[in-house]
Formats: structure tokens, C-alpha cells, sequence
């Protein structure tokens, strides 16, 4: 399928489905919940908690909140970016959604891409909420706003193009909600989300540096510290971008 | 000129042939319809003439455009509703049609269509708590939001109970009365008999035949039924001996007549002759139905 070039007219279709879906996502509580809200709400439990501010010698001579901070992020870019965004992009093929659309001026490629938009939107608006309270509720602020910024970039984009990847290989929504919930559990648990990656034995800790979660996490982590991590980390999440986007474009079905 | 030309239309799947031979050609202004048993080829079909799908061989002109080449151009024109489309469980009537609204050049007004579509008490509705008769005159709706010169319907009633049926029924002649072509993709015979103006028989991917529901009818049998009861005894032989009857059926005073158009003519001759009285007189023709079992050799 060919898409028309530039073309003023199609400025309001794109703008029509954008806000249609921002409208659905409000309309959908448990995303709603999962996406922004508990990781919000986790933030603030734990800031709450006394003595998380304080460096802990068992976790590398950084803080609790420091150490969970970039976990918290990458909860929420994992929940919408791996779950929520393909569960909806193949819940719409599995309707005919998709399929109707190619019988419109405009193709099912433009409701991907604001399904795309509104998921990148929604995690730059909660990550930007969950930056703001800690530093400004609980002292635990981002010292290299620049690597944040990329680490951030980064990790969300792999995220949602493993997200597409996900609907790509998916037949059903059934399927997509089941591999998706399998990755979550995976990819979280490689962030350190139940075992503090510094406290993960050493060829644990190698196998987590590849994942996107593990690499994401770190990268996240020396931002806030104040500087770069390794180009390694960087490395590994433009590795998931480029080979999830690949495979994705390889074996996306629109119907 | 007609609207829709198809000819020659052959398209597979692999190994699997859908579409082995189609032709037909649908004029401005009629309601065409595409009638076949489940599996004949019809989606196939239209999906080729909409420019879902590429054709195998064949050519295929669509108001004078070609929907592969030119399909930009097509989907201005032509709305569509396929088979099982549906929409997001939260999304409301009105912001579905306002939304398919934006993706045309020339739309029809939103409200406007929801009223016409006798939808207005469900405006507000999400797609998820419409009934089934509310979801398919939305998807209608849907295909003429882009005011389109031609509106492809495929299977528009599977599935709805009887009086959602009658009521969408009534919609699309409407549609059709306001200058809208329609081409009709059904498996069901009484549908295609009451709106068609004009139809395909599609069976095992070939047109096996193509004209008005009563002239298939026809052309299948053309026979007619005559059922009485008479008020006084009378032989079967008196009937079955007249010119115009081909068979006679007795059960007492109960007589089933088959014969040829001017079959009730001669009987009734007979009975005012003897002074006899037909009781519950009814007359049959052949239906499409009919005309369907015979040209496929097969029962619905």
C-alpha cells in the first residue's frame, strides 16, 4: 500500500485520530491505573517511607529511591509500551478496524502512528510527573539531564517497537495480552525490580546489561547520578531498536 | 456507461482458486446485488472491485477508474462496509462518524446522517452497547459519511433477528433513492429478492446467471401453484385432462395444481362451469429460492 504524500486535508484525519484516541485511552481505567497512576503512586510510597533517601554501601553507596526511581520509569514505559500498545493495535485487526480503514482516504498506517504518538506522549507526561516529585518532594534529583533525556529516549523507543513487534507476531488480542504479560514479567525482573541489579550475581548482571530493561535501568541510573554511562548500555538499546523495528516492519499484518 | 464493469475477474489463493471467472456490470442508480451460497467467491469479488485485493487476471473499472492504479482517487467515491467491521467498544456514535468524517474530502454532515440513520437516541452510545441492527446502520452510516457515489455493502444482515433486518432493509433503499448505487453482497435469498433491482448468481467462482430476482424466477421454472379447497366433490381427472395443467394433486377436497402461467385460468373455468366454489385458493410462482436450488444444485 502506497500513502499519499503531503496533503493539507489529511493534517485533520491525523489530528481527528490522535485526539479519538486519547479520548479512548481516558476512557480506559485499568490503562489508566497501570500506566500512570501505580508507577506514580509507587514513587510516592516509597518516598514516604523514611530512609530511602539515605546511600545504602548493599546497593553500590546510592539510595533506595535512587535505585528504584529509574525502575519505576521503566515499569511505566514497559506496562504501555509492550502491553498496552499491542494489545490495542491487535484487538483493532482482530475487529476489522484496521481493514475498514483501508477502504477510507486514509490508511490504517496513520492510526498506528497516532496509536505511536499517544503511547510516546503518555510516558513523556508521567516520566516528566515522576522527575518533578522526586526532585522536588523527595531529593533524589536527575544530575545529567542530557544522558537522562537520551537514556530515556532510548529505552522508550524500545519499548514500544518490541510493543510492535508483539502485535506483529501476534494472530489474536488474546495473544498479544499473554506474550506481552510473559515480557513484562522478564524484562522487570531484569530491570531489578525484585533483585537490585547490584545485588544480582555477577553473569546475572551480564545476562540483564543486554536486555533493554537492564540496560535502560543503568543508563536511567548513572544519569541520575550525574553522568554517562558506558556507550555499551547505549549500544544494547539502539540494538533492540533497530532488530524489534526490523522484525516488526518484517511481519506486521494489517488484517 | 456503467457504474461497475468486471470482466473476466480470476483470482487464487495459492493452490486455493476463489474467483474462477466473474463478470457483471452494475448501472447507475440500481441496487445490484451479489447473491451465492457461503464460499462462491463473492468477498473475493469485492474485495477485488474495491481495491482490497489485487486481481489475479481480469478487468475491473469502477466509475471509470481502475481501483488498484487509481484507488486514492476510488475511496473518495466508493464507501465501503465489510464483513464484520467493527469499531472500538468505547467509541460513541457520534465521534465515530465525526472521526470517519475527517478522513474525506467532501463529507456528509455527521448529525445530519445519524438522524437519517434514525440513530439520534443513540448518539452518545459507545460502539460496545449498541445492539446488533444500531451496530450495522452505524456501519452504513460509516460508508456514506464521505458522500460517496457508490456504497459496496457485503453481508449486511447475517446475524440480525428479523425486525433489525426489515429495518435496515428499509435503509438501503432509501440510500439507493437518494442517487446512491449500491452493490448488495448477500447469502440470503429473501433479501436479495426484496431489494435487488438487479443480481448475480455467483456459484463456485462463476457467475451462473444474472437478471431481476422475478426474471430468474422465472427462467428457473416459470411454473405456478394453484391450492384449493372446492366446496363440492370434483374429480381430479376433470382438472389434470385441461390444457395449460401438468400435474394434479387430490387429498380429499383438497386439490395442489402445478401448470403454467394460464394454469388458474383453466381450472377456475372448470370450477364456475360445475358451480364449485375454490376455498383458501392460493396461488405460488417460483421464487428465487427456487431458482437458486435449481441453478446451483443445491438447498440453502
Amino acid at each position: 500500500m502506497t500513502t499519499t504524500a503531503v496533503d493539507p486535508g489529511r493534517g485533520r484525519a491525523w489530528r481527528m485520530l490522535a485526539l479519538t484516541e486519547l479520548k479512548l485511552l481516558w476512557r480506559s481505567p485499568a490503562t489508566l491505573f497501570w500506566g500512570i497512576g501505580f508507577p506514580v503512586a509507587g514513587l510516592v510510597v516509597l518516598g514516604l517511607i523514611p530512609g530511602t533517601g539515605k546511600p545504602v554501601r548493599a546497593l553500590g553507596g546510592i539510595s533506595v529511591l535512587q535505585t528504584y526511581l529509574p525502575i519505576i520509569i521503566t515499569f511505566m514505559i514497559i506496562m504501555t509500551g509492550v502491553n498496552f500498545l499491542p494489545v490495542t493495535l491487535a484487538t483493532y485487526r482482530e475487529r476489522g478496524v484496521l481493514r475498514r480503514m483501508f477502504t477510507t482516504p486514509v490508511t490504517p498506517q496513520s492510526l498506528l502512528a497516532a496509536d505511536l504518538a499517544i503511547t510516546i506522549g503518555t510516558q513523556v507526561a508521567t516520566a516528566a510527573l515522576i522527575v518533578i516529585l522526586a526532585a522536588g518532594a523527595f531529593t533524589a534529583s536527575i544530575g545529567a539531564p542530557l544522558a537522562f533525556i537520551v537514556a530515556f529516549a532510548l529505552l522508550a523507543a524500545a519499548a514500544c517497537t518490541l510493543g510492535l513487534l508483539v502485535a506483529a507476531v501476534s494472530f489474536t488480542a488474546k495473544a498479544a495480552n499473554a506474550l506481552g504479560a510473559v515480557l513484562f514479567f522478564v524484562l522487570m525482573f531484569f530491570s531489578g525490580l525484585w533483585l537490585p541489579r547490584a545485588e544480582m550475581p555477577d553473569w546475572l548482571r551480564g545476562v540483564s546489561d543486554a536486555t533493554l530493561t537492564g540496560a535502560g535501568v543503568q543508563a536511567v541510573q548513572n544519569a541520575m547520578a550525574g553522568h554517562w554511562a558506558s556507550g555499551l548500555f547505549f549500544g544494547v538499546l539502539g540494538a533492540w531498536v533497530v532488530a524489534c523495528g526490523a522484525l516488526a516492519i518484517r511481519f506486521f499484518r494489517w488484517q | 456507461m456503467p457504474v461497475i464493469e468486471v470482466t473476466g475477474l480470476h483470482k487464487e489463493y495459492g493452490p486455493k482458486v476463489a474467483v474462477e471467472d466473474v463478470s457483471f456490470s452494475v448501472e447507475a442508480g440500481e441496487i445490484f446485488g451479489i447473491l451465492g451460497p457461503n464460499g462462491a467467491g463473492k468477498t473475493t469479488t469485492i474485495e477485488c472491485v474495491t481495491g482490497l485485493r489485487k486481481p489475479g487476471r481480469g478487468q475491473i473499472s469502477v466509475l471509470g477508474l481502475d481501483p488498484q492504479r487509481d484507488h486514492d482517487a476510488l475511496r473518495e467515491q466508493v464507501g465501503v462496509q465489510l464483513q464484520d467491521g467493527q469499531l472500538p467498544g468505547k467509541l460513541r456514535v457520534r465521534e465515530a462518524l465525526k472521526l470517519y468524517a475527517s478522513f474525506y474530502a467532501q463529507p456528509a454532515d455527521a448529525d445530519e446522517l445519524i438522524t437519517r440513520l434514525g440513530l439520534d437516541d443513540r448518539r452518545d452510545a459507545p460502539f460496545e452497547k449498541l445492539s446488533g441492527g444500531q451496530k450495522q446502520r452505524l456501519s452504513v452510516a460509516l460508508a456514506l459519511i464521505g458522500t460517496p457515489k457508490v456504497a459496496v455493502l457485503d453481508e449486511l444482515t447475517t446475524g440480525l433477528d428479523p425486525a433489525a433486518r426489515r429495518e435496515v432493509w428499509g435503509l438501503i433503499s432509501d440510500v439507493r433513492d437518494s442517487g446512491v448505487t449500491v452493490v448488495l453482497v448477500t447469502h440470503f435469498m429473501e433479501e436479495a429478492e426484496r431489494l435487488c433491482d438487479r443480481l448475480a448468481v455467483i456459484d463456485r467462482g462463476r457467475v451462473i446467471a444474472t437478471g431481476t430476482p422475478s426474471g430468474l424466477a422465472y427462467r428457473a421454472g416459470g411454473e405456478q401453484y394453484v391450492r384449493f379447497t372446492a366446496s363440492a366433490p370434483l374429480d381430479e381427472d376433470e382438472l389434470s385432462g385441461l390444457p395449460h395443467v401438468h400435474a394434479v394433486h387430490q387429498e380429499g377436497d383438497q386439490f395442489a395444481v402445478t401448470g403454467d402461467e394460464e394454469a388458474l385460468q383453466a381450472v377456475m373455468g372448470v370450477l364456475i362451469r360445475r358451480g364449485i366454489t375454490a376455498r383458501h385458493l392460493r396461488l405460488d410462482q417460483a421464487s428465487l429460492d427456487d431458482a437458486f436450488v435449481a441453478l446451483t444444485g443445491k438447498g440453502q
